[in-house]
């Protein structure tokens, strides 16, 4: 029991009739990579919604740590060490690139409102704490040379690592990545496993949502196929590849005549 | 080096025009001028406070002249119907404005832009028609007369008096709002107004910054509300109608939303531009100076969508690029 980080018990969620999410249950092991794959629509990222707390379930529960947390705010979520990117990059686009890593770094300021208007020692010296856990965390990354640009003067490449950057900056244990290898080159995704493998030997768990193959090949210990909402099969990436449900839902059904 | 020497210079600008406008009233013999100079400061904080919600927190409020109706009543008819020391009135009144600030805050939870700004709009209406229909209280349409000045011990305050008061009211507002602006919080509320779901799931309270937020607006509201009913003594509905409520959120508009100093910039200008073209030297434009300060106002806004305030900004930079 104790390897597991998360688990969802019969987790749906519908949109009107849709239903985007059909009873997913699911389990996350601890230190592992566990890749969530599918064709377009299939529900990956609702299943990433429902877990992070911006969508509440129609059924179903979400433990993490033995917590049930289908009803907590997404912020206390993520102050309890799940965090997330999205598909499309969400910076925030009016701060510098420090200042967004600043942002996550928010449950290790211990001070108050009268700290910030009284200007104490204590703001001062947590503020200043804080800055340089961010640009350490930035160095390791390599993006320290920009941390006073704005993020749209980022390339796309450095974008999508700021805002893993931003991720980590939670200190998380379960790191949800939506898509990160879309639209990178062959050796960005390198560069890109190269840095998920690390995080792993530094015990954060990772969930992948992922469309690139060669990319779930390379990195996921464990891999889950959903279709139309449902989870169709499970295993390691060899095991499902092979799955006859798993080539129906990415290549159709054979026509048989 | 040059860095240090231009922020002394900064501070040495900053310093001098406080001591300027703190020596103003002495200066200045026409009572007729300071009191208006008055009701542009509060303007000046009350526009402030849309800074603050608007501009910091990215959540419109239509419905300041509300906040600063209840201010001005609560403090007015305590004072004068339940005989209540005036700090306290003026307390209670803030208190009000705290717990309805609040209260006006949940809407924003769900609701964005056009649909918040509905819902401010309508508890603004509300206040409105309350004081315009509950005569036996607010005295209706025919107005509450009668509020006690402010004193200190038996001098009762003339305008230059309320002249220092606003001031440091207004010098107090800015001040926090400027520590709060460079501090996580203010960055967190930056990091609201451009993505509240990125926000949330990096760990910041996305309810509790925007509560704090229409609270602050509408305490600050309130305090200027208050000062201005003792000031004028007596206090009638009409100008605390949403026309005034737009007219606030103009003047932050103008100023500029993002800065600092956009409500205190856009406050005074908007006060004192209307006057000028009605008296002064420009004397003569007294059937078209609402249409004229419009026509400005839509100048302003298309030219410098920032306020105003990016004036300095703009002057500095040049500066410095010729220092260099």
């Amino acid at each position: 029991m104790d390897t597991i980080l998360l688990r969802t018990n019969n987790l749906s969620k519908s949109f009107g009739g849709i239903e985007a999410n059909k009873s997913i249950s699911i389990t996350i092991e601890k230190g592992k990579i566990t890749a969530l794959i599918g064709p377009n629509g299939s529900g990956k990222t609702t299943f990433i919604n429902l877990v992070s707390g911006l969508l509440r379930p129609t059924t179903g529960t979400i433990v993490f740590e033995d917590v049930d947390i289908t009803n907590l705010e997404p912020h206390v979520r993520a102050l309890m060490g799940i965090a997330r990117t999205f598909q499309r990059i969400r910076l925030f686009e009016s701060l510098n690139v420090l200042e967004n890593v600043v942002i996550a770094r928010k449950k290790f300021i211990a001070c108050g409102f009268l700290d910030v208007i009284f200007h104490t020692h204590k703001f001062r010296a947590s503020e200043e704490h804080t800055y340089e856990a961010a640009y350490n965390l930035l160095e390791k990354l390599n993006l320290s040379s920009d941390i006073d640009r704005k993020p749209s003067e980022l390339p796309y490449g450095k974008r999508r690592l700021l805002e893993i950057a931003r991720a980590l900056a939670l200190e998380p244990k379960l790191l949800m990545l939506d898509e990160p290898a879309a639209g990178m080159t062959q050796l960005e995704y390198s560069e890109l496993a190269r840095v998920l493998r690390e995080l792993v030997s530094q015990g954060i768990t990772i969930l992948l949502v992922e469309h690139t193959m060669d990319f779930v090949k390379d990195v996921a210990d464990k891999v889950y196929v959903l279709s139309f909402g449902q989870v169709i099969a499970q295993g390691t990436f060899d095991e499902i590849q092979h799955d006859p449900a798993v080539i129906s839902a990415y290549l159709g059904e054979e026509v048989v005549t | 080096m040059n860095r240090m020497k231009t922020r002394l210079k900064a501070r040495l600008v900053v310093i001098l025009c406080l001591v300027a406008s703190l020596l103003y009233p002495l200066f200045e013999l026409n009572e007729y001028r300071i009191y208006l100079m008055n009701i542009g400061l509060i303007n000046c904080i009350v526009a402030s406070g849309i800074v603050f919600v608007t501009g910091f927190a990215g959540q419109i409020s239509f419905g300041q002249a509300a906040f600063y109706a209840i201010g001005a009543y609560s403090s007015a008819i305590l004072t004068k119907t339940y005989k209540v020391p005036l700090s306290i009135g003026m307390a209670i009144g803030a208190l009000i404005s705290l717990l309805l600030g609040l209260a006006l805050s949940i809407p924003s939870f769900k609701l964005r832009a056009f649909f918040l700004s509905l819902v401010t709009i309508g508890f603004g209406q509300i206040v409105h028609m309350i004081l315009i229909n509950w005569r036996s209280v607010t005295g209706g349409s025919y107005g509450f007369f009668g509020i006690p000045p402010m004193k200190i011990g038996g001098h009762i305050f003339s305008y230059g008096d309320y002249y220092l008061i606003l001031l440091l009211t207004l010098m107090f507002v800015i001040f926090v709002m400027y520590k709060i602006r460079y501090s996580y919080i203010g960055k967190c509320m930056l990091a609201i107004n451009d993505d509240e779901i990125a926000a949330s799931t990096c760990g910041v309270n996305v309810k509790k910054l925007k509560m704090f937020a229409f609270a602050f607006s509408a305490v600050v509201a309130s305090i200027a509300g208050s000062i201005y009913a003792h000031m004028s003594g007596f206090l009638t509905p009409e100008p605390f109608s949403f026309f005034q409520s737009s007219n606030f959120v103009a003047m932050a508009v103008i100023g500029g939303l993002r800065s600092i100093l956009g409500g205190l910039i856009g406050g005074m200008v908007l006060t004192i531009l209307p006057e000028l073209l009605r008296l002064g030297k420009y004397r003569g434009w007294e059937n078209y100076y609402l249409i004229v300060t419009s026509l400005i106002v839509i100048a302003i806004v298309v030219r410098m969508p920032k306020g105003l305030s990016q004036i300095p900004h703009v002057l500095l930079r040049r500066a410095r690029r010729n220092v260099s």
